[in-house]
Order: structure tokens, then sequence, then C-alpha cells
């Protein structure tokens, strides 16, 4: 077709379309018209204005720059040019942060939640900074962080509801609107509800930082089934703390004081809930108050690299080294003999007595750990006493033993009196925020029970807080022991995040076994990938919360996270849907939601108090600062605060323990005479020995013990927890999973890590981020390499199995589905290529666990959609060799899978989640996530 | 000297570019719906659509349910252009800079304030560097000078507008509209697909 021919034909096509009905045209209603705009020049002369029609000349003029000419600009002319040439000329940009408005907000990156800062021009957030204000993270803000623009911007990102078309995990879908979706989800809301059954409505959050928004559409639905990822992060860590402390889940170990620093498995430096304002007082703490910092880790991870020592021990005997320094502490006569007598309950002879055992000499044959260094730096921990502490996360607390590793690391800080003291082992009760700020009422708690929140098998799971044992869910409902009518999804990413992939993909597909699947996300991630609907969810830096962690300052403050945009597309926050969904639902729900969002914030805020400086307060202030810290004293020492006369009358003392109770509750115990606070337990000590734990473990009542800690939320086991009987020892005590007993000459144990730029599964679709770190060779010890006959780059194969211990501790998770080989049960085989390091355990393998995507946006998958060479413009690859994400991933991956093919430092790597079997540790419901046992095989 | 755009050529021809111009924008911005495709079923439009190179949807062909029709339409367009997966997302944002809220939203926004645009009859949520937004603007603009009153006098700027506009909000699919055109998988969208970027083509052979 000639050229006019074509014209022609668009020419009548035009007239067809403009005398067309109504359908044609963006709204369906025709052309609009605009209001003309008023001028005082006469219509039609230069500069004259708005025209009759709308048009606005005089903007126009101002605006337009030089007359457009076709061939100057090359390919892409006007205002819109890419970066280049010219670009370069302009660097550096002494406009761009010209008339910006600074808006506040909380990163949610990872779960440090940082406040931040948000540089907005012209409606577009264009830089993210730490915020100052922060009394936690004080102004400092990490990679990830700073690729919040990524991740806001994206344009893969979901922007519209989407309903499924065709089979679950099929991957097809059709946009629909949010009328549609909320009618349709509500209507199978409010069937479960009429169904008598509201528990098989579960809610399972990923990382989720809008806490009363969840909790007051769960409760006020009626369903307890509220699901977490707690298990697989820090369940034993808490504890273990709770079992000391019962007050606190969270130690804050005061670095930035310390003089000496003994690190069990954690990598505060790259990973860690405190992340950035733990780090930085860590460092504080050793270059500016001379900490020693020692790590135990079985890799150099960036924290043992930094370290003033590193060990690498055996995988999970973290807590037999511990216990070992405990023994040579008071070999040595340096524990603190006060503080055992007065603040634990146990005596000083008592504790020797049970850690006679525990020797270095004992410690080291299982560690690998020298004995004489065991002993050395127990002494020298000792020696820096009170300003020392211990520190510990997932290295430690992620195994099958991980509840005694990490009760056994905790003990040495009241051994030697480190425990609250400036410097020490210190925790606050204040986890989140300041408790001057309340939510307006919220419903009543749902009362409803299902084994998928609360399985019976875990005594420690949900007894002081409810962490549950999230890893079960999707076996659980594969051995038929629940129902789900109905199940929404939060940011959550289980397929990929989760041990057993392809189980958990199995029961993700099953729509008999999950009979409606809402997923709200950012993204399309896995999980996504299986739901029936999808709701885009609104980013971090739009929408609002107050947000606040555990604050190393020891004492509580208030953030601010603000929309410092609109919501992108249709991307909405719960906090706007969930009040619509409730409205739908009907049946009371809606009467929880009579405030529009920003009434909400303001009255949540409103005790805020007033700035005299600027005289603002509640919202207002938050708005202005981002933060406010309220001026307690840090919580040291809490065990120590008097009591007061007034809080004494009424009050009964018990002649043989000292215990202060009032109308049967504790609230503190005598001390000489002087009446003070004491711990929150039920021996208003230092739980050294936990009865509580013990009858715990064996279903007995503890109501009595309950009632002198003080603390009403704990309560005896349920009634349907009976015969699920664990014997959980009293005292801090160790024991080596059987299979890692005798390891056999191809086996090793499979280990998982976190980079700095990375979290576990939310990161890697960001391109800055993904640029340096987007896949994961398996690392090896160059010992261990050579006894396989490989070397850096080589392929192996892992074949990982499911634990011998576990199959005789917890029957309940017995599977025949899985296949034995040499008499154990087969979990996986997966191929990847390794590396080789120094700097990890002979007998370890280690592999991050934040890669091997296979949904999550493009830059996850590290794949390339089609693209003709040279068509991005502004890919001038003589001035820039790295052009931005758009279909230019220099490190795509095009072996096909294939070993021979594969080029390092490509591809996007390997779901070490695949390999990892559900694992819980028997006492609290930890996924053991370092204790696999791997066999290796060269491949090729 | 006063602007001549080498695109004025009459005020019919601004109409019937107008109109192009606003069913392509349609197409782009949302799904098929039963009242558009009841629309393309009938002359003239239906006619000029394929004489102009496009290919009706199957509900033409072989009269098949119109419920499933314009579900394989909604199917087809959610795949191309929303997601969740391998898609293209119409935006010249991301085709320039790769990410969202460019500066090209920006220049529209500059853009649609000077033309008086209303963007509240546009589908909720939509980034104002969509394509099918772009289309209407250009529409929008070409149904304003096709009803340009005399006594307005000339109207030289508004064509250097409609240029400008044109080079600088029109000019950028190419990549976009071929890619598309290869991973559609329906004769109808792709079809439409072509007739974007032939039409925009024949537009820019005007200048």
């Amino acid at each position: 077709m000639s050229h006019e021919t074509t014209r022609r034909a668009f020419l009548k096509l035009g007239m067809a379309a403009g005398a067309g009905a109504a359908a044609i045209g963006v709204s369906g209603c025709g052309k609009s018209s605009p209001e003309p705009k008023k001028s005082d020049a006469p219509a039609g002369a230069p500069g004259a204005g708005a025209l009759p029609q709308g048009i606005d000349l005089e903007k126009w003029n101002r605006i337009r720059g030089e007359p457009y000419e076709l061939g100057k600009f090359g390919a892409m002319p006007g205002v819109c040019q890419l970066p280049g040439p010219q670009a370069k000329r302009n660097w550096p940009d002494r406009d761009k942060y010209k008339n910006v408005k600074k808006v506040p907000g909380m990163c949610q990156l990872c779960s440090t939640i940082c406040g931040i800062v948000g540089y907005v021009k012209d409606g577009r957030v264009i830089k993210i900074e730490g915020n100052p204000n922060d009394p936690n993270s004080r102004g400092h803000l990490c990679a990830r962080g700073q690729a919040g623009l990524n991740h806001l911007y994206h344009p893969e990102r979901l922007l519209y509801p989407l309903k499924r078309v065709g089979k679950r995990g099929e991957g097809k879908w059709k946009r629909i609107s949010w009328d549609e979706a909320l009618d349709e989800i509500a209507d199978r809301l409010k069937a479960v509800r009429e169904s008598g059954k509201p528990e098989e409505f579960a809610f399972h959050q990923g990382r989720q930082r809008s806490k009363d928004a969840l909790k007051r559409f769960l409760d006020a639905f009626g369903t307890k089934t509220q699901l977490s990822h707690r298990a697989l992060c820090s369940g034993n860590r808490r504890a273990a703390n709770l079992t000391y402390l019962w007050e606190s889940d969270w130690d804050l170990n005061d670095v930035e004081h310390s003089k000496y620093i003994l690190n069990f498995g954690s990598n505060a430096f790259e990973a860690h809930q405190g992340h950035v304002p733990f780090a930085t007082r860590i460092q504080n703490g050793r270059f500016k108050n001379g900490a020693k910092l020692v790590t135990f880790d079985v890799r150099l991870s960036n924290t043992a690299g930094a370290s003033d020592e590193w060990f690498a021990p055996f995988p999970g005997t973290d807590g037999a080294i511990a216990l070992a320094m405990s023994h040579a502490i008071m070999a040595a006569g340096l524990h603190d003999a006060e503080f055992i007598h007065q603040w634990s309950n146990v005596s000083v002879e008592e504790l020797r007595t049970h850690l006679k055992p525990y020797t270095p000499e004992w410690a080291a044959k299982i560690s690998g750990m020298p004995a004489a260094d065991i002993r050395r730096i127990a002494i020298e921990f000792a020696k820096a006493a009170p300003a020392c502490t211990t520190m510990c996360n997932r290295g430690s607390s992620a195994h099958i033993n991980g509840f005694y590793n990490d009760r056994a690391i905790q003990l040495l800080n009241g051994v030697v009196g480190s425990v609250g003291k400036k410097g020490g082992w210190c925790w606050s009760p204040w986890g989140g925020l300041d408790p001057i700020v309340k939510t307006p009422p919220m419903p009543p708690g749902a009362k409803t029970w299902s084994v998928l929140e609360d399985p019976p098998e875990y005594p420690l799971a949900n007894v002081w807080r409810r962490m549950r044992v999230g890893e079960l869910i999707y076996l659980y409902l594969l051995q038929g022991r629940a129902k789900l009518q109905a199940y929404m999804t939060y940011n959550l990413d289980s397929p990929l995040t989760w041990p057993e992939e392809s189980l958990t993909q199995q029961v993700l597909t099953d729509e008999d076994l999950i009979k409606f699947h809402v997923c709200i996300n950012c993204f399309y991630n896995e999980t996504a990938h299986y739901a029936d609907i999808v709701l885009p969810w609104a980013t971090y830096l739009e929408r609002w919360d107050l947000d606040a962690r555990g604050s190393y300052n020891l004492r509580p403050y208030v953030g601010l996270r603000t929309p410092m945009i609109d919501p992108l597309g249709e991307s909405k926050d719960v906090r706007e849907f969930f009040p619509e969904l409730a409205k739908r639902i009907g049946g009371g729900m809606e009467k929880w939601y009579e405030e529009s969002v920003e009434e909400y914030m303001q009255q949540w805020a409103s005790s805020v108090p007033e700035n005299p400086k600027t005289g603002k307060k509640g919202l207002d202030r938050l708005m202005e600062e981002g933060v406010w810290e309220g001026e307690r004293e840090p919580y040291y020492e809490p065990y120590n605060t008097a009591i007061t006369e007034d809080k004494m009358q009424g009050a009964q003392v018990d002649a043989s323990t000292g215990i202060i109770t009032k109308d049967g509750v504790g609230i503190g115990i005598m001390k000489g005479d002087q009446p003070v606070r004491g711990f929150t337990t039920p021996s208003r000590q230092f739980e050294i020995r936990s009865l509580f734990v013990e009858k715990i473990g064996r279903n007995e009542d503890c109501s009595e013990l309950i009632a002198k800690s003080g603390v009403s939320k704990t309560k005896s086991r349920p009634a349907n927890h009976k015969g699920h009987d664990v014997d959980i020892d009293p005292m801090p005590s160790w024991f080596q999973p059987k299979e890692h007993q005798a390891l056999a000459e191809n086996e090793l144990i499979m280990t998982s890590f976190k980079w700095n730029v990375h979290n576990h599964g939310r990161t890697m679709n960001l391109k800055w981020l993904a640029e340096i770190v987007h896949t994961n060779p398996a690392w090896l010890n160059p010992v261990t390499a050579a006894a396989f006959d490989l070397k850096d780059g080589d392929w192996i194969e892992l074949t990982s199995y499911y634990s011998t211990e576990l199959e005789e501790r917890s029957a309940h998770l017995k599977r025949d589905d899985l296949k034995t080989q040499d008499g154990r049960r087969v979990i996986a085989t997966m191929r990847v290529p390794i590396v080789t390091m120094q700097g990890i355990h002979p007998q370890a393998i280690a592999m991050s666990n934040s890669c091997g995507h296979w949904q999550y946006t493009s830059v996850a998958q590290a794949r390339k959609n089609p693209a003709e060479v040279g068509h991005l413009v502004g890919s001038d690859t003589a001035t820039f060799r790295d052009a931005d994400w758009q279909r230019n991933m220099w490190w795509e991956d095009s072996s096909g899978g294939d070993p021979a093919k594969w080029q390092r430092n490509t591809g996007n790597g390997w779901n070490q989640n695949r390999l990892m079997p559900i694992a819980p540790d028997p006492v609290s419901g930890q996924q053991s996530f370092h204790d696999t046992v791997v066999k290796i095989t060269k491949v090729g | 000297m006063a602007y001549v755009s080498t695109a004025v050529i009459s005020r019919e021809d601004a109409a019937s570019r107008s109109g192009t111009y606003r069913l392509l924008a349609r197409l782009w911005l949302r799904e098929v719906d039963l009242d558009l495709l009841q629309e393309l079923r009938q002359a003239p439009l239906r006619d000029s659509f394929v004489a102009a190179g496009g290919v009706l949807p199957e509900y033409e062909r072989d009269a098949s349910d119109s419920k499933t029709t314009i579900e394989n339409l909604a199917i087809a367009y959610c795949r191309l252009f929303v997601g969740p997966a391998n898609h293209l997302p119409p935006f010249q944002s991301v085709w320039q800079a790769g990410q969202f809220q460019g500066t090209a939203t920006a220049s529209m926004r500059e853009m649609i304030d000077v033309v008086g645009y209303d963007v509240v009859p546009l589908p909720g949520g939509v980034m104002l560097d969509h394509l099918g937004v772009q289309l209407d603007v250009m529409g929008n603009l070409l149904e304003q000078l096709s009803s340009w009153p005399a006594e307005a006098g000339s109207c030289d700027q508004v064509w250097e507008l409609a240029d400008s506009f044109y080079a600088k909000h029109l000019l950028w699919p190419a990549d976009l509209l071929a890619t598309a055109a290869r991973q559609a998988e329906d004769d109808f969208y792709r079809s439409f697909i072509m007739l974007t970027r032939e039409f925009l083509k024949s537009e820019m052979q005007l200048r």
C-alpha cells in the first residue's frame, strides 16, 4: 500500500470512529470539552493565553524551547532525551535538589525499619536518604534502602487487580476492577464466616509492618489463623530470651558501650533484624570504646571478616562452645558470684556442678575450636564484665538444637553478670512503638483455634508470644490436619523462601486444599503465581504507618511512614481496601472502620507531645520530623527498680521466696528489706533453671508460675495439646543432632546466608542490588574441593536428606512420600557450581538464600525479553557500559542449564530452599536452615 | 517568521486524524468491552478498520459467544500490556528510562496542562505517559484544531504545539510496537498494534 493509500485508509478510519457512538473514546463518552480559560489579550494574538478550546498558549510559549526540527536531535528529540554525552557535561546537576519537598518515611526493604527521608520533586521521589532524627538508625541507610527507588518505580510492578483465568499456576490472568475483586473476595469470606468456621480463613504474612491494620481486620472477621514467618527467622533466639527474662524476646546488646562482644553466628554487618543500628553501634563500641569483637561463624561473613578474631566451628556447636566458656569462667573464678546469688534462681555451686561436664576439651572435640582458645576467649570476656555481651541470631538459632544453642549463649551473660548492665546484655519491653501512641479501639481478639496457627507438637511456639510454626502449614494441609476455605497472603514468598519448594508448590496449586487464594503484593512473585486474585499493594513509600523497632537506645520511639507520592496505578494499601472489604462482608465488621485513613493516623499519633521549638505535635510533628523519641532513661537493670510504697499497698510477701504478689499476681521481690521489681519471671529472677519450660513441655498446668511472673498474656498450653509432650531440659544444656555425629566422606552440612545488599526474597528484582549480587554458587573449602577433585567453577550435584534426629523426635512429620537412599529420606537434588573459599568450615557448604527466583520480574530471573540490537536508545556503549535496566542485563545466562556452557557470574542463581527439608526444632518450631546434610557428587 | 507545519493539511483531515488517534487511544488504554466490540462489528467502522489493516476479533469471524471473545481479548490485553509477567508496559518512561514516572511523565503533565486536556475520564490510576493517554491528547489537540474558530486568528502556534507534542511523546513507541507485534498471540491485537505503528509512521511522514 502506498503512503497515500495508507493515509486515506487512516483518515476514513478516523471519520468512522469519530462518527461512531459513545463506545469510541477514552471515557466511552466521546470527546472531552475542556472549559475555556480566561485571558485579557485578544484571542489569537501572540501571547494571548488560553484560547476558546482550552489551549494555554502563554504557558506553551514559556515551556516550548526551540522549535522542533526533525533530525536535529537524532532518533529521540525533545525533553525526554536519554542520558548520553549531554548528560555527562551536565554532571553534577546542581539544580537536582532545588525546590524538593522532604517527606519522612520508614524503610521496609528489610526488617530493620530505618527512618528515611524521601526527596520529592515534581511528584517524583528522586532520592532516599536516612533520617538523622531516627534515634535507632541515626541517619544511616544501607544499599537496600537506597534501592527503594528501584522498588517504587519498577516497570514490572503490579498496578491493577488481576484474576486468574485457567488453571492455578498456569500464569493466565485478566485485569479486573477493585470493585470486582473486592466483591468476589467478600463473597468468599462471608461464606467462610457463615459456615461457622472462621478459622478456615487463614491470613499469612511475610514481612509486615502494619500490625494494627491486619489485626483489626482479622479480629473483626473472627479468625485467629494468622500465620507468619517468625519460625523461619528467630524463633529460638526469642524462646531462649523469654526463658531467661519473660519480659522480652529480643536482646538489645548494648554494644556501643561494650568492651567485649562475643558473636555467635550473627552477620550483623550484612543482615540481622537490627542491621544498620546494630552494626554502627558495634563499630562505635570497637573504635570509640576499644571493644573486641570475636565471631564464631561457619563462614567468613563480612562481619566475621571485620572481627578481631574469627573461628569457624562445626555447624550447630555454638552452644557447646558457650557452655564450655561458662565452665572456664567459673573454673577461673571470674564469674559474678553476687549476680548469680542475688539475681539468678540457681546457686553458684549448682551452676558449677551443672557445668562440670562441659569442659573446653569436650567442646573442642565437638566443635573443632581449640580448647586453649575457648578458655582464653572466655577469660577475656569475663574480665571485661560487666561491659560485655554475647550476640547471636540465625547462625546459632536455626538448628534442631537451636533453642539449646541460644540458651547456652545467653547464659554467659548471667555467669559474668552483664545482664541489663551498661555495655552488657540488655533488652527493653518495647519491641515496637512507644506505648504513648494508641490506635483507635480495636475489636476483641478472635477466639478460634487451628492446628495451622497452633501446632500442639511445639510447646514453646506460642506460649509467650505467637511465633507459630509457619513452615509446617503446607505439610499439615497435605496431611489433612486442617482445611482452608480461603487463604490470603501478604508480602509473602513461601515457594521461594520456605523449605521444600516442591511441597509448597504442590499444596498451593491444589484447589481442594486451598479453595481460594488472594495474594497481596507489590510484585508478581512466586506466591502470586499460585493465587486466584492478585491485589496490587502500595509500596512502603506510598502508604501510612506508625512504626518502630526495638531500639538500641533502650527506649521506645515512634516513626512515621508517609505516602511520599500517590500510589502508582491502582495499587492500594490494606488501610485503604480492608475497610471496603469489611463493609462488603458486613456482619458487624464494618463498625470497626468509621474513620478515614487520615483520621485514623491523626488519632493514633495524637499523643506525640508538642515540640516546644516548633509548636507542632501529634501527626503534624511527625510529618515534620519523621520520628519522635521520648525522654525515658535507657532500660538498664530494670530488675533493680524500687517498688513504691503506693504500689506495695495491699501486697503480700512470700516469706520463703521473697516474691511479692498483689491479688495473686507477681509484682516484685524483696532484696534484703527493699522491694524491687525483679525480673518478670515466675521466680522473679533471671531464670537459669526454668521449671516453666520443663512443665510446659510436659503439658502441666503452669498457672501458679505464670501468676508469679505477672505476665498475663502467657497461659498454660491448651487442652488440645495434651499427648504432645516434649522433654525440655530446665537447665541450659546441649545436644548434637544424630546426623551430624558421623558424616560420611561425601557428606557436608548445608548452611545459608544473606548478602549485605539483599534480603531473603524481596530484593533480587531491584537492579541496583541485583547488579552487585545476582547468583549464588556454593561455597566450598579448597581442601574439601580438592578431596572431590573439584576446582572453582566446577559443578556438583547436591542431594539433601531429611533429618534422622527428627525422624525419631517428631513422628508427626513422618514422610512416606519421600524416597529413601542409603537409609535416609531424600528431599531433593540440585546441580550448582562451586566457588572455593578458605573462609568456610571444611565440613560445611554454604549458599546464599536470596537467589533462584523463577518469578518476580525479569531482573530477578535474569531473563531478557526479545529485543533488537541497539534498540535501547541511550545505551551508548562507548559512554555507558552499564545501561539501565530495560532488557539489557549483562548477567543474562545463555547456558540453558548446561553446566558445560555456563559462564561465571551469570544467571540468577539457585533456590537453596528447594534442598531444605521441613525441619522444625522440636521445642520451639524454628526451621533448622543450617542443619541439612547433603551428599555431593562431581558433575561432568 | 510564522511557524509552518507540514502537518497543516485541512480541518477535515485534522478531524479524521483525531478520530483515529482517539480510537487507538481507546484500544490502548482499556480492554475491549462489549460496547466497543459491537461498534467494531458495524459499518462504517468495521469496514474502515479492516481496510486500514485491522483484523476483527474472532467474534465476527466465527460468531462465537461474545462473552468468551471479550474474555479472550482481556486475557490477550493483559498478557501484552498489564502483566503480571513478561509484558510490555506501554509507558514512555519505561521504554526510555527503564522505570515508571520518568521525565516523560513530568513532560506529559505540562503538556496536558497546556492543551487543556481533561484527565478525569481516563481510567483510574493510569500514568500520564501511557501511550493511550498520549494518543488521546494528540486526538484532543487535533479535534480542537479542526474546530478552530476563525475569530481566534492564526493557529500556527497550535500546529507547532501539535508537532512538538508528536516529537516528544509519539516518536518513542517504535520498539514497543515492534516487540508487541511479535509477542501478540491474538490476531486482533497484533493487527491493532501494527495499525498503530503504520498510523504513527504516516503521521511522521507528514512532517
